[in-house]
């Protein structure tokens, strides 16, 4: 059963230099329990298709269904079953207690006290936020500032969750516990997510599917079953000591040729190529080669430019 | 019914933080009693000196204007209950009006609930029932119709905020407005000062058209017994109130279908 649907929906903008196409005829379906990335640069598009899902923005043109809702009709119903977080606009009272944030939402969305403690008791175990609701806002490092805000989202039990880019500024742990706090509600309540990021690695490590976006055009829809596929496709090479080498000059304007990172050269090879491509640099011995299996990034590197 | 017990808790949970929010900071909140104490002690000042010197308004006396300041002061805290439209540029500006539409709740009544300054209204308010124990207990003055002059001031009050509201979300259309409207609503200051003082033409301009004489002019009159037909002016003020009203909800509606959510 989908509980979005966008049929060939646009937005634009009317700027002092003309027309802003921010998204351009979007297609998609989103599956009840489905936890989708929706990635791209900057700009590409993904804030606004986000605000059009949560009826903040009104599409120009197409149709937008969430959970059988249009977003900019029904806002307010919809807002009553879909949690919406903005990694970077609070929705919390910086100077008083986490909790009393908390308790507002209860009071919002009309959450009963028995439920709500249970709740409570039941988010603050997976996201390990028991000990910050007695702290005032303004005291909390971000990683601790985002579990209380991803807790108000959750508190009224969403059938949809839409994150716009939720661990950005997160360290690695906030984010690994943030991530396993996302799996374990898909897969305990049958939640919905959507989540825009930046850092493929959270796409790679919690979505079914994944979504890019860029210049307002979907370019890529695959599962994650078909990025296994893709990935098995491709290989990392990665090749060090080539400023002593003759070589230097013409891989560095190879096309498969991504980056430098410190004394090594990465390129992203199809497997196809592979044995073509090593030919080009083996001749050469002073170089050290190493091949890896790509990551999301390495895939849709590509896709970005 | 549950739909207003739900309305009513979000108002009550909305009054216990902004009261937990300035209670934060105790310097701060003394302070802010302070200069709702010097805002005050302003207003009687200037009027008690204007009495010292001999200098009458025409038609008022020193207790009738002690009652007009108690008027104002509470028509004061009345405006504060809408104070967040001030401002409404900035979270349209930098895209964060976005948390108030996320909400299942009307995104301007949670923004207003959200400024609203609970310490100033109530400060206000027990400084205007103040000033009503004193004529109360130190003037020969005889009060009447003290509940339609409360009525018609917060009426007028309510709809003189909702035409600044309004000129507000034109923050939808424009962006930064600030100067446009603080040149607009410029004599929002007058309200200090009995309007029938001013000639006809001038007095019937902040009558119905900026309802500023609904304020507290005329709510002083309804209970000083100095007007024929105070039912009258009570009806019109809430006649322009429903006015102010449906004009700040047909531009809200198209207002947020304006909106264009800036930044991510």
């Amino acid at each position: 059963m989908s509980i979005i649907t966008f049929s060939e929906v646009s937005k634009e903008y009317n700027t002092k230099t003309g027309v802003v196409h921010a998204v351009t005829d979007i297609t998609l379906q989103i599956k009840e329990g489905e936890i989708v990335g929706l990635v791209g640069p900057n700009g590409a598009g993904k804030s606004t298709t986000v605000k059009m899902l949560c009826g903040i923005l009104k599409p120009s043109k197409g149709e937008v269904s969430v959970l059988g809702y249009t977003p900019h009709l029904d806002r307010k119903k919809l807002a009553m079953n879909i949690g919406v977080m903005f990694g970077n606009r609070s929705s919390l009272w910086y100077n008083i207690p986490a909790i009393d944030s908390i308790r507002l939402m209860r009071d919002i969305y009309g959450i009963s006290k028995t439920d709500f403690e249970e709740r409570l008791q039941e988010y603050c175990a997976i996201l390990g936020a028991g000990e910050l609701l007695e702290k005032p806002i303004r005291q909390m490092s971000l990683g601790q500032r985002i579990k209380i805000e991803l807790l108000v989202t959750l508190l009224h039990n969403p059938k949809l969750l839409i994150l716009d880019e939720p661990t950005l500024g997160l360290d690695i742990v906030t984010k690994g516990q943030f991530r396993e706090a996302m799996v374990r509600l898909s897969q305990s309540r049958k939640t919905t997510v959507v989540i825009t990021t930046h850092d493929l690695s959270d796409v790679e490590k919690i979505c079914d599917r994944v979504i890019l976006i860029n210049h307002g055009k979907k370019i890529l829809d695959a599962t994650n079953r078909e990025f296994t596929h893709m990935i098995d496709q491709y290989e990392v090479v990665y090749i060090s000591n080539m400023e002593t080498s003759k070589t230097l000059d013409t891989l560095c304007h190879d096309p498969f040729f991504r980056e430098k990172i410190a004394d090594a050269y990465k390129f992203v090879v199809p497997k196809q190529a592979k044995r073509e491509f090593l030919n080009r640099v083996l001749y050469d011995d002073q170089l050290r080669i190493r091949t890896e299996k790509p990551s999301l990034e390495d895939l849709l590197y590509e896709y970005y430019s | 019914m549950n739909t207003i017990v739900r309305e009513l808790r979000i108002i009550k949970s909305y009054i216990r933080l902004s009261y937990k929010n300035y209670i934060q900071f105790p310097l701060d909140f003394l302070m802010n009693f302070v200069m709702v104490l010097f805002d005050v002690i302003g207003v009687v000042l200037f009027w008690w000196s204007l009495a010292e010197l001999n200098i009458s308004l025409v038609g008022w006396t020193n207790e009738e204007l002690l009652v007009f300041v108690g008027f104002s002061v509470f028509s004061e805290a009345v405006s504060k209950i809408l104070f967040g439209f001030r401002d409404l540029e900035y979270f349209i500006l930098d895209g964060s009006f976005d948390k108030f539409l996320i909400r299942p709740i009307n995104p301007i009544k949670t923004m207003l609930l959200e400024k609203l300054n609970i310490f100033a209204i109530v400060c206000k308010t027990i400084l205007a029932i103040g000033i009503f124990l004193v004529v109360g207990f130190f003037t020969s003055l005889k009060l009447q119709n003290e509940w339609m002059a409360v009525l018609t001031l917060i009426a007028g009050t309510l709809a003189y905020e909702l035409l600044y509201g309004t000129f507000s979300l034109l923050a939808f259309w424009f962006g930064k407005i600030y100067y446009a409207r603080n040149l607009v609503f410029s004599f929002r200051s007058i309200r200090k000062y009995p309007l029938d003082i001013f000639s006809a033409p001038i007095k019937n301009i902040f009558t119905f058209i900026i309802p500023l004489a609904f304020i507290a002019t005329i709510p002083t009159n309804i209970i000083l017994g100095r007007l024929q037909y105070p039912t009258i002016y009570f009806i019109l003020s809430v006649v322009l109130f429903l006015i102010a009203y449906t004009l700040f909800n047909y531009v809200l509606k198209r207002a947020l279908a304006k909106y264009e959510s800036t930044g991510s």
